[in-house]
Protein backbone atom coordinates (compact mmCIF):
# COMPACT_ATOMS: atom_id res chain seq x y z
CA UNK A 1 0.00 0.00 0.00
CA UNK A 2 1.59 3.50 -1.27
CA UNK A 3 1.56 6.16 1.47
CA UNK A 4 -0.83 8.99 1.42
CA UNK A 5 0.73 11.82 -0.07
CA UNK A 6 1.92 15.06 2.11
CA UNK A 7 -0.22 18.08 1.81
CA UNK A 8 0.56 20.31 -0.89
CA UNK A 9 2.10 17.34 -2.95
CA UNK A 10 0.30 14.18 -4.86
CA UNK A 11 2.50 11.26 -6.21
CA UNK A 12 2.28 10.23 -10.04
CA UNK A 13 3.39 6.81 -11.12
CA UNK A 14 3.68 6.29 -14.94
CA UNK A 15 5.67 4.36 -17.18
CA UNK A 16 8.02 6.54 -18.75
CA UNK A 17 8.05 8.02 -22.35
CA UNK A 18 8.29 11.41 -24.48
CA UNK A 19 5.21 13.81 -25.12
CA UNK A 20 5.40 13.80 -29.33
CA UNK A 21 3.13 16.43 -30.53
CA UNK A 22 1.74 16.03 -34.39
CA UNK A 23 0.44 19.52 -34.95
CA UNK A 24 -2.23 19.96 -37.68
CA UNK A 25 -4.63 22.03 -39.08
CA UNK A 26 -8.13 21.40 -37.29
CA UNK A 27 -9.50 21.19 -40.69
CA UNK A 28 -7.28 19.44 -42.89
CA UNK A 29 -5.74 16.27 -41.37
CA UNK A 30 -2.16 15.01 -43.15
CA UNK A 31 -2.62 11.54 -43.17
CA UNK A 32 0.66 11.12 -44.51
CA UNK A 33 2.33 13.09 -41.61
CA UNK A 34 0.26 11.59 -39.07
CA UNK A 35 1.54 8.34 -40.57
CA UNK A 36 4.83 9.10 -39.90
CA UNK A 37 4.24 10.70 -36.41
CA UNK A 38 2.82 6.92 -35.40
CA UNK A 39 5.87 5.18 -36.40
CA UNK A 40 7.94 7.92 -34.16
CA UNK A 41 5.31 7.08 -31.69
CA UNK A 42 5.71 3.30 -31.98
CA UNK A 43 9.49 3.41 -31.93
CA UNK A 44 9.93 5.60 -28.96
CA UNK A 45 7.03 3.66 -27.46
CA UNK A 46 5.69 6.99 -26.42
CA UNK A 47 2.21 8.61 -26.55
CA UNK A 48 1.14 10.89 -29.54
CA UNK A 49 -0.86 13.91 -28.67
CA UNK A 50 -2.55 14.83 -31.95
CA UNK A 51 -3.06 18.84 -31.74
CA UNK A 52 -6.06 20.07 -34.16
CA UNK A 53 -5.86 23.88 -34.34
CA UNK A 54 -8.33 26.25 -35.55
CA UNK A 55 -6.90 29.33 -36.58
CA UNK A 56 -9.90 31.89 -35.35
CA UNK A 57 -7.66 34.56 -35.49
CA UNK A 58 -6.72 35.82 -39.46
CA UNK A 59 -9.15 36.25 -41.90
CA UNK A 60 -10.65 33.65 -44.48
CA UNK A 61 -9.14 34.20 -47.56
CA UNK A 62 -10.82 33.41 -51.30
CA UNK A 63 -10.56 29.96 -51.23
CA UNK A 64 -11.52 29.28 -47.70
CA UNK A 65 -14.97 31.11 -48.03
CA UNK A 66 -15.70 29.10 -51.42
CA UNK A 67 -15.06 26.00 -49.44
CA UNK A 68 -17.62 27.42 -46.53
CA UNK A 69 -19.74 28.06 -49.37
CA UNK A 70 -19.52 24.28 -51.02
CA UNK A 71 -20.15 22.91 -47.08
CA UNK A 72 -22.89 25.05 -46.83
CA UNK A 73 -24.79 24.04 -49.65
CA UNK A 74 -23.83 19.87 -48.11
CA UNK A 75 -25.22 20.93 -45.12
CA UNK A 76 -28.36 23.27 -45.22
CA UNK A 77 -28.84 22.94 -41.79
CA UNK A 78 -25.68 23.90 -40.31
CA UNK A 79 -24.91 27.49 -39.24
CA UNK A 80 -21.57 28.56 -40.79
CA UNK A 81 -19.93 29.37 -37.88
CA UNK A 82 -19.91 25.51 -37.17
CA UNK A 83 -18.09 24.49 -40.43
CA UNK A 84 -15.09 24.20 -38.91
CA UNK A 85 -16.56 22.30 -36.08
CA UNK A 86 -17.59 19.74 -38.28
CA UNK A 87 -14.68 19.19 -40.14
CA UNK A 88 -12.51 19.52 -36.62
CA UNK A 89 -14.72 16.73 -35.57
CA UNK A 90 -14.39 14.64 -38.58
CA UNK A 91 -10.66 14.35 -38.62
CA UNK A 92 -10.34 14.00 -35.24
CA UNK A 93 -12.47 10.76 -35.43
CA UNK A 94 -9.76 10.06 -38.14
CA UNK A 95 -6.86 10.76 -36.29
CA UNK A 96 -8.02 8.55 -33.29
CA UNK A 97 -9.16 5.57 -36.21
CA UNK A 98 -5.46 6.20 -38.08
CA UNK A 99 -3.24 5.91 -34.42
CA UNK A 100 -5.63 2.79 -33.22
CA UNK A 101 -5.21 1.11 -36.48
CA UNK A 102 -1.40 1.76 -36.61
CA UNK A 103 -1.79 0.55 -32.95
CA UNK A 104 -0.36 4.19 -31.47
CA UNK A 105 -0.97 5.05 -28.13
CA UNK A 106 -2.32 8.96 -28.61
CA UNK A 107 -4.94 11.47 -27.03
CA UNK A 108 -6.72 14.29 -29.08
CA UNK A 109 -6.12 18.34 -27.91
CA UNK A 110 -8.28 21.05 -29.63
CA UNK A 111 -7.34 24.76 -29.32
CA UNK A 112 -8.75 28.27 -31.26
CA UNK A 113 -6.76 30.76 -31.23
CA UNK A 114 -3.49 32.37 -33.07
CA UNK A 115 -2.15 28.66 -34.36
CA UNK A 116 1.63 30.04 -33.98
CA UNK A 117 1.07 31.32 -30.38
CA UNK A 118 -0.79 28.02 -29.58
CA UNK A 119 2.38 25.62 -30.82
CA UNK A 120 5.00 27.49 -28.99
CA UNK A 121 3.68 27.37 -26.30
CA UNK A 122 2.68 24.11 -25.76
CA UNK A 123 6.06 23.49 -27.43
CA UNK A 124 7.94 24.30 -24.36
CA UNK A 125 6.25 20.87 -22.55
CA UNK A 126 6.95 18.81 -25.57
CA UNK A 127 9.95 16.68 -26.05
CA UNK A 128 9.07 17.10 -30.00
CA UNK A 129 6.80 18.13 -32.60
CA UNK A 130 5.90 16.70 -35.69
CA UNK A 131 3.93 18.35 -38.34
CA UNK A 132 4.45 18.52 -42.67
CA UNK A 133 6.49 21.08 -44.68
CA UNK A 134 3.23 22.49 -46.58
CA UNK A 135 1.21 23.52 -43.09
CA UNK A 136 -1.14 25.65 -43.51
CA UNK A 137 -4.36 27.60 -41.92
CA UNK A 138 -5.35 28.77 -45.07
CA UNK A 139 -6.13 27.60 -48.64
CA UNK A 140 -4.10 29.56 -50.63
CA UNK A 141 -0.80 28.79 -52.52
CA UNK A 142 2.09 28.30 -50.09
CA UNK A 143 5.89 28.14 -50.97
CA UNK A 144 8.11 25.05 -48.59
CA UNK A 145 8.14 25.02 -45.86
CA UNK A 146 4.70 27.08 -45.30
CA UNK A 147 5.32 30.42 -43.31
CA UNK A 148 4.08 28.88 -40.81
CA UNK A 149 6.20 25.95 -40.45
CA UNK A 150 8.99 28.40 -40.97
CA UNK A 151 7.95 30.70 -37.80
CA UNK A 152 7.31 27.19 -35.38
CA UNK A 153 11.15 25.86 -36.63
CA UNK A 154 12.26 29.52 -35.65
CA UNK A 155 10.21 30.01 -32.53
CA UNK A 156 9.25 26.56 -31.19
CA UNK A 157 11.43 25.42 -27.82
CA UNK A 158 11.34 21.99 -28.71
CA UNK A 159 12.68 20.05 -31.79
CA UNK A 160 11.09 19.92 -35.12
CA UNK A 161 10.22 17.40 -37.16
CA UNK A 162 9.20 17.76 -40.77
CA UNK A 163 7.25 14.67 -41.43
CA UNK A 164 8.42 12.79 -45.63
CA UNK A 165 5.75 13.49 -48.25
CA UNK A 166 6.63 9.30 -48.62
CA UNK A 167 7.47 7.37 -46.09
CA UNK A 168 7.74 3.33 -45.66
CA UNK A 169 10.33 3.19 -42.89
CA UNK A 170 13.78 4.40 -41.78
CA UNK A 171 17.01 2.63 -43.38
CA UNK A 172 19.44 5.27 -42.96
CA UNK A 173 20.23 8.65 -41.09
CA UNK A 174 22.17 11.53 -42.69
CA UNK A 175 23.04 14.70 -40.45
CA UNK A 176 24.00 17.73 -42.62
CA UNK A 177 26.47 19.38 -40.80
CA UNK A 178 27.81 22.80 -41.80
CA UNK A 179 30.32 23.51 -38.44
CA UNK A 180 27.93 25.68 -37.05
CA UNK A 181 26.94 25.42 -32.99
CA UNK A 182 23.53 24.86 -34.55
CA UNK A 183 24.20 22.51 -36.66
CA UNK A 184 25.99 20.33 -34.34
CA UNK A 185 23.02 20.63 -31.62
CA UNK A 186 20.64 19.57 -34.14
CA UNK A 187 22.54 16.23 -34.40
CA UNK A 188 22.55 15.67 -30.51
CA UNK A 189 19.14 16.80 -29.99
CA UNK A 190 18.69 13.73 -32.80
CA UNK A 191 20.18 11.31 -30.70
CA UNK A 192 18.81 12.05 -27.45
CA UNK A 193 15.23 12.02 -28.80
CA UNK A 194 15.90 8.59 -30.90
CA UNK A 195 18.53 6.44 -29.31
CA UNK A 196 16.80 3.75 -31.08
CA UNK A 197 18.13 4.53 -34.04
CA UNK A 198 21.63 5.18 -32.96
CA UNK A 199 22.29 1.48 -34.58
CA UNK A 200 21.69 2.47 -37.84
CA UNK A 201 23.99 3.68 -40.47
CA UNK A 202 25.05 7.30 -40.26
CA UNK A 203 26.18 9.87 -42.71
CA UNK A 204 27.54 12.94 -41.67
CA UNK A 205 27.48 15.63 -44.80
CA UNK A 206 29.48 18.91 -45.22
CA UNK A 207 29.26 20.28 -48.58
CA UNK A 208 31.82 22.46 -49.25
CA UNK A 209 32.77 25.09 -52.17
CA UNK A 210 35.38 23.92 -55.10
CA UNK A 211 38.93 23.80 -53.26
CA UNK A 212 37.66 24.31 -49.71
CA UNK A 213 39.14 22.31 -47.25
CA UNK A 214 37.12 20.82 -44.04
CA UNK A 215 37.89 22.63 -40.74
CA UNK A 216 39.60 21.48 -37.95
CA UNK A 217 36.54 20.83 -36.22
CA UNK A 218 35.61 18.42 -38.07
CA UNK A 219 38.13 15.93 -35.99
CA UNK A 220 35.29 15.91 -32.93
CA UNK A 221 32.87 14.65 -34.92
CA UNK A 222 34.53 11.48 -35.37
CA UNK A 223 33.82 10.50 -31.43
CA UNK A 224 30.48 10.95 -30.66
CA UNK A 225 27.69 8.72 -29.40
CA UNK A 226 26.38 7.63 -32.50
CA UNK A 227 28.29 5.54 -34.94
CA UNK A 228 29.40 8.17 -37.67
CA UNK A 229 30.76 8.17 -41.23
CA UNK A 230 32.21 11.70 -42.38
CA UNK A 231 31.48 12.03 -46.00
CA UNK A 232 33.14 15.62 -47.52
CA UNK A 233 31.65 16.14 -50.95
CA UNK A 234 32.98 18.75 -53.03
CA UNK A 235 30.38 20.37 -55.39
CA UNK A 236 29.54 23.30 -57.57
CA UNK A 237 26.20 23.74 -55.83
CA UNK A 238 25.34 25.85 -52.69
CA UNK A 239 22.06 24.14 -50.06
CA UNK A 240 19.63 25.37 -52.43
CA UNK A 241 17.46 22.59 -53.52
CA UNK A 242 19.65 21.51 -56.43
CA UNK A 243 22.19 21.46 -54.10
CA UNK A 244 20.53 19.13 -51.56
CA UNK A 245 19.25 16.92 -54.11
CA UNK A 246 23.00 16.50 -55.26
CA UNK A 247 24.66 15.52 -52.05
CA UNK A 248 21.19 13.26 -51.70
CA UNK A 249 22.52 11.56 -55.19
CA UNK A 250 25.89 11.19 -53.57
CA UNK A 251 24.52 9.72 -50.74
CA UNK A 252 23.23 7.21 -52.25
CA UNK A 253 26.12 6.19 -54.49
CA UNK A 254 27.65 6.25 -50.81
CA UNK A 255 30.23 8.09 -52.33
CA UNK A 256 32.63 8.57 -49.48
CA UNK A 257 35.77 11.59 -49.59
CA UNK A 258 37.51 11.90 -46.83
CA UNK B 1 27.84 6.24 -26.22
CA UNK B 2 27.88 9.60 -24.50
CA UNK B 3 30.40 11.66 -25.09
CA UNK B 4 31.70 13.53 -21.73
CA UNK B 5 34.22 16.55 -21.12
CA UNK B 6 35.92 17.13 -17.92
CA UNK B 7 38.00 20.03 -17.70
CA UNK B 8 40.72 20.90 -15.56
CA UNK B 9 43.11 23.78 -15.12
CA UNK B 10 46.83 23.22 -14.89
CA UNK B 11 47.73 21.96 -11.18
CA UNK B 12 43.92 22.06 -9.82
CA UNK B 13 43.00 18.31 -10.66
CA UNK B 14 39.73 17.88 -9.44
CA UNK B 15 39.16 14.10 -7.82
CA UNK B 16 35.49 14.72 -7.76
CA UNK B 17 34.27 15.71 -10.71
CA UNK B 18 36.25 12.40 -12.14
CA UNK B 19 34.43 10.26 -9.76
CA UNK B 20 31.61 11.86 -10.87
CA UNK B 21 32.73 10.66 -14.51
CA UNK B 22 33.45 7.45 -13.46
CA UNK B 23 29.90 6.48 -11.43
CA UNK B 24 28.19 7.43 -14.97
CA UNK B 25 30.53 5.26 -16.58
CA UNK B 26 28.84 2.09 -15.17
CA UNK B 27 25.41 2.25 -16.58
CA UNK B 28 26.46 2.96 -19.95
CA UNK B 29 30.21 3.60 -21.26
CA UNK B 30 31.24 6.77 -21.70
CA UNK B 31 33.79 8.58 -23.57
CA UNK B 32 35.57 11.06 -21.29
CA UNK B 33 37.98 13.75 -23.15
CA UNK B 34 39.82 15.64 -20.53
CA UNK B 35 40.64 19.04 -21.64
CA UNK B 36 43.67 20.73 -19.77
CA UNK B 37 43.41 24.83 -19.64
CA UNK B 38 45.77 26.67 -19.37
CA UNK B 39 46.71 28.28 -15.52
CA UNK B 40 45.54 31.68 -15.04
CA UNK B 41 47.87 34.12 -13.05
CA UNK B 42 47.64 37.70 -11.70
CA UNK B 43 50.34 39.35 -13.41
CA UNK B 44 53.43 40.13 -12.15
CA UNK B 45 53.27 44.08 -13.02
CA UNK B 46 50.63 45.53 -10.83
CA UNK B 47 50.13 48.23 -12.79
CA UNK B 48 47.91 46.75 -15.68
CA UNK B 49 45.08 48.71 -16.37
CA UNK B 50 42.07 48.10 -18.97
CA UNK B 51 40.69 50.98 -20.60
CA UNK B 52 37.21 52.36 -19.38
CA UNK B 53 37.08 50.10 -16.80
CA UNK B 54 39.03 52.20 -14.66
CA UNK B 55 42.69 52.13 -12.84
CA UNK B 56 43.14 48.87 -10.94
CA UNK B 57 41.59 46.38 -13.12
CA UNK B 58 44.16 43.56 -13.41
CA UNK B 59 44.34 41.59 -16.48
CA UNK B 60 44.55 37.74 -16.22
CA UNK B 61 47.57 36.07 -17.72
CA UNK B 62 47.01 32.87 -18.83
CA UNK B 63 50.14 30.69 -18.28
CA UNK B 64 50.88 27.61 -20.02
CA UNK B 65 52.90 25.37 -17.57
CA UNK B 66 54.07 22.05 -19.73
CA UNK B 67 55.00 20.27 -16.16
CA UNK B 68 52.01 21.06 -14.23
CA UNK B 69 49.78 20.04 -16.97
CA UNK B 70 51.75 16.58 -17.89
CA UNK B 71 51.31 16.04 -14.07
CA UNK B 72 47.40 16.59 -14.75
CA UNK B 73 47.26 14.68 -17.41
CA UNK B 74 49.07 12.04 -16.37
CA UNK B 75 46.86 11.60 -13.39
CA UNK B 76 43.69 11.32 -15.70
CA UNK B 77 45.07 9.24 -17.84
CA UNK B 78 45.90 6.57 -14.83
CA UNK B 79 42.59 7.48 -13.59
CA UNK B 80 41.04 6.75 -16.77
CA UNK B 81 43.00 3.19 -17.43
CA UNK B 82 42.87 2.14 -13.85
CA UNK B 83 38.85 2.54 -14.46
CA UNK B 84 38.39 1.27 -17.59
CA UNK B 85 37.44 4.49 -18.67
CA UNK B 86 37.97 5.52 -22.67
CA UNK B 87 39.41 8.59 -22.83
CA UNK B 88 40.90 11.29 -24.64
CA UNK B 89 43.27 14.33 -24.12
CA UNK B 90 42.73 17.99 -25.67
CA UNK B 91 45.31 20.34 -24.79
CA UNK B 92 44.90 22.79 -27.33
CA UNK B 93 47.45 26.04 -26.07
CA UNK B 94 46.55 27.76 -29.21
CA UNK B 95 43.39 29.66 -28.02
CA UNK B 96 42.22 31.63 -25.15
CA UNK B 97 40.94 28.86 -22.40
CA UNK B 98 37.53 29.43 -22.41
CA UNK B 99 37.14 30.11 -25.87
CA UNK B 100 38.74 26.18 -26.73
CA UNK B 101 36.11 24.75 -23.63
CA UNK B 102 33.08 26.80 -25.79
CA UNK B 103 34.55 24.78 -28.79
CA UNK B 104 34.48 21.60 -26.74
CA UNK B 105 31.27 21.48 -25.21
CA UNK B 106 29.40 21.82 -29.02
CA UNK B 107 30.85 18.61 -29.97
CA UNK B 108 30.26 17.21 -26.36
CA UNK B 109 27.00 15.41 -24.32
CA UNK B 110 27.71 16.71 -21.42
CA UNK B 111 30.69 19.18 -19.31
CA UNK B 112 31.49 18.28 -15.68
CA UNK B 113 33.58 20.40 -13.64
CA UNK B 114 34.31 20.31 -10.09
CA UNK B 115 33.84 23.94 -8.60
CA UNK B 116 36.31 23.45 -5.93
CA UNK B 117 39.42 23.40 -7.85
CA UNK B 118 38.18 24.68 -10.86
CA UNK B 119 40.92 27.86 -10.85
CA UNK B 120 40.21 27.79 -7.54
CA UNK B 121 43.30 30.07 -7.29
CA UNK B 122 41.23 33.10 -8.74
CA UNK B 123 39.71 33.88 -4.91
CA UNK B 124 37.72 32.06 -2.49
CA UNK B 125 34.08 33.36 -4.41
CA UNK B 126 32.23 30.68 -5.52
CA UNK B 127 31.41 30.45 -8.28
CA UNK B 128 34.38 32.22 -9.53
CA UNK B 129 34.15 34.65 -12.52
CA UNK B 130 35.32 31.48 -14.06
CA UNK B 131 32.90 29.02 -13.40
CA UNK B 132 30.07 32.00 -14.22
CA UNK B 133 31.46 32.79 -17.53
CA UNK B 134 32.02 28.66 -18.39
CA UNK B 135 27.98 27.96 -17.44
CA UNK B 136 27.08 31.17 -19.54
CA UNK B 137 29.39 29.79 -22.97
CA UNK B 138 28.52 25.90 -22.17
CA UNK B 139 26.72 24.52 -25.07
CA UNK B 140 25.92 21.28 -23.80
CA UNK B 141 24.85 20.95 -20.06
CA UNK B 142 26.93 21.26 -17.22
CA UNK B 143 27.30 19.28 -14.64
CA UNK B 144 29.28 20.73 -11.05
CA UNK B 145 30.32 18.54 -8.71
CA UNK B 146 31.79 19.05 -5.33
CA UNK B 147 35.21 17.62 -4.10
CA UNK B 148 33.06 15.01 -1.73
CA UNK B 149 29.49 13.98 -2.48
CA UNK B 150 27.51 10.87 -2.86
CA UNK B 151 26.02 9.58 -6.08
CA UNK B 152 22.25 10.67 -6.23
CA UNK B 153 19.65 8.40 -4.66
CA UNK B 154 17.11 11.17 -5.54
CA UNK B 155 16.54 13.86 -7.95
CA UNK B 156 14.82 17.44 -7.56
CA UNK B 157 13.97 18.82 -10.45
CA UNK B 158 14.02 23.06 -9.38
CA UNK B 159 10.74 25.31 -11.61
CA UNK B 160 9.97 28.65 -11.58
CA UNK B 161 7.97 28.50 -14.60
CA UNK B 162 10.33 29.79 -16.62
CA UNK B 163 11.34 28.59 -20.45
CA UNK B 164 14.68 27.90 -19.15
CA UNK B 165 13.57 25.69 -16.04
CA UNK B 166 11.73 23.67 -18.44
CA UNK B 167 14.83 23.30 -20.82
CA UNK B 168 16.66 22.15 -18.28
CA UNK B 169 14.15 19.99 -16.85
CA UNK B 170 13.97 17.88 -20.55
CA UNK B 171 18.06 18.20 -21.18
CA UNK B 172 18.33 16.32 -17.98
CA UNK B 173 15.37 13.27 -19.18
CA UNK B 174 17.43 13.20 -22.23
CA UNK B 175 20.60 13.21 -20.89
CA UNK B 176 20.57 10.75 -18.10
CA UNK B 177 17.45 8.46 -18.77
CA UNK B 178 19.03 5.67 -16.27
CA UNK B 179 18.58 8.52 -13.39
CA UNK B 180 14.74 9.17 -14.20
CA UNK B 181 13.49 6.19 -12.30
CA UNK B 182 14.92 7.38 -9.06
CA UNK B 183 12.79 9.27 -6.41
CA UNK B 184 11.54 12.98 -7.62
CA UNK B 185 10.31 16.07 -6.83
CA UNK B 186 9.14 18.58 -8.45
CA UNK B 187 9.54 21.66 -6.49
CA UNK B 188 8.31 25.55 -7.66
CA UNK B 189 9.06 28.57 -5.49
CA UNK B 190 8.12 31.82 -5.91
CA UNK B 191 8.85 34.82 -3.63
CA UNK B 192 5.02 36.29 -4.60
CA UNK B 193 2.32 34.48 -3.25
CA UNK B 194 0.59 31.82 -5.82
CA UNK B 195 -2.26 30.18 -5.64
CA UNK B 196 -0.86 27.27 -8.25
CA UNK B 197 1.81 26.61 -10.28
CA UNK B 198 2.42 28.17 -13.44
CA UNK B 199 1.18 25.82 -16.62
CA UNK B 200 1.03 23.17 -14.15
CA UNK B 201 -1.21 21.44 -15.79
CA UNK B 202 1.38 21.10 -18.64
CA UNK B 203 4.64 20.32 -16.41
CA UNK B 204 3.30 17.76 -14.77
CA UNK B 205 2.04 16.05 -18.06
CA UNK B 206 5.85 16.61 -19.13
CA UNK B 207 7.36 15.51 -15.77
CA UNK B 208 5.13 12.46 -15.21
CA UNK B 209 6.38 10.76 -18.55
CA UNK B 210 10.12 11.15 -17.90
CA UNK B 211 10.01 10.57 -14.47
CA UNK B 212 7.42 7.51 -13.12
CA UNK B 213 8.30 8.58 -9.53
CA UNK B 214 7.39 11.68 -9.39
CA UNK B 215 6.18 14.41 -6.20
CA UNK B 216 5.35 17.81 -6.41
CA UNK B 217 5.70 20.14 -4.38
CA UNK B 218 5.17 24.01 -3.48
CA UNK B 219 6.82 25.99 -1.32
CA UNK B 220 6.74 29.61 -0.72
CA UNK B 221 10.11 30.77 -0.32
CA UNK B 222 13.04 32.87 -2.07
CA UNK B 223 14.40 30.55 -4.86
CA UNK B 224 17.58 31.17 -4.01
CA UNK B 225 17.50 29.81 -0.93
CA UNK B 226 15.58 27.21 -1.03
CA UNK B 227 18.31 25.02 -1.76
CA UNK B 228 20.65 25.96 0.53
CA UNK B 229 21.83 23.71 3.11
CA UNK B 230 19.08 23.02 6.02
CA UNK B 231 16.37 23.76 3.88
CA UNK B 232 13.64 21.35 5.32
CA UNK B 233 12.69 20.08 1.40
CA UNK B 234 15.60 17.66 2.59
CA UNK B 235 13.37 16.19 5.87
CA UNK B 236 10.76 15.58 3.19
CA UNK B 237 12.70 13.66 1.15
CA UNK B 238 13.32 10.56 3.34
Amino acid sequence: MEPSPQPGSFSLKHQRYEKILFVSAATNLNTHALDFACYLSNLTHSRLTGLFIADTESVPDGKTAALHAAVAAEYSDTAPAAYDAIYTEKNGIAFKEACTSREANCELITRQGAPEEEVVHLSRFADMIITDADISFTNEPTVLPSKFMRDIMEQAECPVITAPFHFEGVNELVFCYDGTPSSMYAIRQFTYLLPELKDMDATVVMVLSPGERPGADTAYLDAGCIPTILIIISTHCRMSARGAACWTTCCRNRARLL
Amino acid sequence: MKKIVIAFDAGNYSHGAFEMARRLNEPETILLTGVFLPQMELPQITDYTYGSMGAGYMTMMEQYNAETVAATVAQFESDCVHNGIEYRVHRDVTGFSLDQLQKETRYADLLILGHEMFYANLGTDHPNDYLTETLHRSECPVLVTPEHFRFPSSLILAYDGSADSIFAIKSFAHLFPELCTLKTTLIFASKTVRSQVPDADYIEELCARHFPDLTIEILQADPKNILAPGWPIKKTQC
